[in-house]
């Protein structure tokens, strides 16, 4: 009895080799990275993230046009996306009749689980000839001397924005409905009592849950910037150092990342240059993490 | 006054939400719609054929794709799922433990990693063990571009999806039936396995939550298990050569351009979006229980 009970204790302690590898794996993910990435720093130096040339022929690397089209397309992405998730969140928590609310929060929850290259292929073939059409038809010649052109299907910075504001907004919906639901009753009623119209106390609600809000939008845009297959397939994967003409292709970190895997191991500094991009977006992500534990620290909501 | 501004302002909150929604399900019914066509017109050969030339009138067929898949899928499983389970169990059995909380931060800090990164590391890792081997003159047991390291990646982006889900699940266990347990005299592994047993369907959730994002993801695959459009030669040798995935499949051959690849593509996405959505309701039955 003594013996077997021993061997369970020593199978339960085994578990913990699992929480080791995972620790371990992680670590050696971040050290990696970093060790991997600075490389192209040592080669390029600062001008690896000021200058906008990436050309393996020359040897010669700068990301600035791709991080400048991760920051833009990322912002457009959640301003859309914080539009329609307040929408959809209000509707599906607040106004939507009982019988329906199941089946559409249902198909807003489901759209989280489609896998991003769906969203590709949509977005290169309905999404990008549409937004093509609508620059082409709507836009007057004088904006798009200043914002640019899409490239002949339609690709281009705001294509991959409007595509990330629908894949992240179920997400963000999501979280802006939990914090609507953790709303008391008790103020709930107390802004009725006070004669206030519907609306009027679904704004004052959102305003009471609006760090919440704040929160679900830095974690969102963290997403987008991650995001890289969709986004990939619709921004037009073009070295765009005027990233800021949004209806220009362009490229983003990720996309370039996932646009130059073939022939990486063709060129000396392809894959530090790589390593070195990615080095960024981690940043990136690791700042909006710090961020988001700060602001959420000791809140209610 | 103050009526007609609440009707507007809600009138506009549930506009916001149907343009949301509006291209999901327009998604949803064109990817079916155009999937099926494709599937239907070359049945049951495009599930087992490899693809066509490119421009030509055939469509051909996405066989080493989904062979690729499944492959993929079920080695990162077979590493996945049982690390993240046992994981999991030590960090909420382990009161004492250190280990237990830096696991759960560490692997919410890896949900939010970009998948992209997960497969970059993970080439980078073997890279490494191929340059070490090299020295001593032994040859990687993992070559980086092999379905083994894409496997590796898959297990890396399900992992943390299912630890989170039987940690919680099992931090969601009342307390007094985990007082009465141990109270029985129960060693902490019986008491573990009990309590598994208490809330299995949520892990079985959760072991679908992850598998199912393993399936979908493409970045991942990109520096590791490379894509290869045919059927490999053998069966154990093919776990140490490049694979193709139906996910690397609709990147490549939707960005081709060839219009029979592209047909392909729609189809390859319907066989995807078909197993998400039956997965999906198989985790929320499970959920719901």
């Amino acid at each position: 009895m003594g013996r077997k009970m021993a061997r369970g204790e020593m199978l339960f302690r085994s578990f913990a080799l699992s929480n080791i590898l995972i620790i371990a794996i992680v670590a050696v993910m971040v050290i990696l990275l970093g060790s991997e990435g600075v490389m192209i720093y040592i080669k390029e130096g600062v001008s690896f993230i000021s200058t906008s040339i990436w050309s393996g022929a020359r040897e010669s690397y700068g990301i600035l046009f791709a991080l400048g089209g991760s920051i833009i397309t990322s912002i457009i992405a959640i301003i859309i996306a914080l539009a329609i998730a307040i929408g959809s969140a209000v509707t599906l928590s607040e106004l939507a009749p009982q019988s329906m609310r199941l089946f559409l929060s249902s198909l807003t929850d489901l759209s989280a689980s489609i896998p991003t290259v769906i969203y590709g292929l949509w977005g290169l073939y309905i999404l990008a000839p549409a937004v093509g059409w609508i620059t082409r038809e709507w836009i007057p010649e004088s904006v798009r001397s200043i914002l640019g052109t899409p490239g002949s299907i339609g690709t281009s910075l705001l294509t991959a924005s409007i595509l990330l504001s629908i894949m992240i907004s179920p997400f963000a919906t999501a979280m802006i409905r939990e914090a609507l639901s953790s709303v008391p009753r008790s103020i709930d009623e107390a802004l009725y009592s006070l004669g206030l119209t519907r609306f009027e106390v679904v704004v004052l609600k959102l305003r009471y849950i609006r760090r919440a809000i704040a929160t679900a939008m830095m974690i969102a845009y963290g997403r987008a910037v991650g995001e890289t297959i969709a986004v990939s397939m619709v921004v037009g994967n073009v070295v765009n150092p005027e990233f800021w003409r949004i209806l220009s292709p362009g490229y983003t970190i990720s996309s370039l990342i996932a646009d130059q895997y073939q022939n990486a191991e063709s060129y000396n500094y392809m894959v530090p240059a790589i390593f070195g991009a990615a080095l960024v977006l981690f940043v990136i992500g690791v700042m909006i993490n710090i961020y988001v534990t700060l602001i959420t620290r000791g809140q209610r909501l | 006054m103050r009526k007609i501004s609440s009707y507007i302002g809600l009138s506009a909150m549930i506009a916001l939400f149907v343009a949301g929604i509006a291209p999901i399900a327009h998604l949803i019914a064109i990817v079916s719609i155009k999937g099926i066509q494709v599937i239907s017109s070359n049945f049951p050969s495009y599930l087992f054929q490899e693809r066509a030339l490119p421009g030509s009138s055939e469509v051909g067929g996405v066989g080493p794709y989904i062979l690729g898949t499944l492959v993929l899928v079920a080695i990162a499983s077979a590493m996945g799922i049982p690390v993240s389970i046992f994981a999991a169990i030590y960090t909420t059995q382990s009161i004492r433990s250190r280990v237990g909380p830096v696991t759960s931060t560490i692997v919410r800090a890896l949900i939010e990693f970009p998948t992209i990164i997960v497969g970059l590391t993970v080439y980078g890792m073997l890279r490494w063990l191929e340059a070490v081997l090299g020295l001593l003159g032994i040859q990687s047991p993992i070559p980086r571009f092999s379905a083994l390291s894409g496997a590796i990646a898959l297990a890396i982006v399900m992992l943390p999806f299912i630890y989170t889900q039987t940690e919680e699940s099992l931090r969601g266990v009342p307390i007094h039936l985990r007082e009465a347990i141990y109270s029985l005299g129960a060693s902490r592994i019986a008491a573990s396995m009990i309590l598994v047993r208490y809330v299995r369907a949520s892990i079985l959730a959760g072991i679908g939550i992850g598998v199912g994002k393993a399936m979908g993801e493409t970045a991942p695959l990109l520096f590791t298990a490379f894509g290869r459009d045919i059927y490999p030669e053998s069966s154990p040798r093919m776990l140490f050569e490049p694979i193709g995935s139906l996910t690397l499949a609709i990147y490549n051959m939707g960005l081709s351009g060839y219009s029979n690849w592209v047909d392909s593509a729609w189809g390859a996405a319907f066989i995807l979006l078909a197993i998400s959505i039956g997965l999906f309701i198989a985790i929320r039955i499970l959920s719901a229980r």
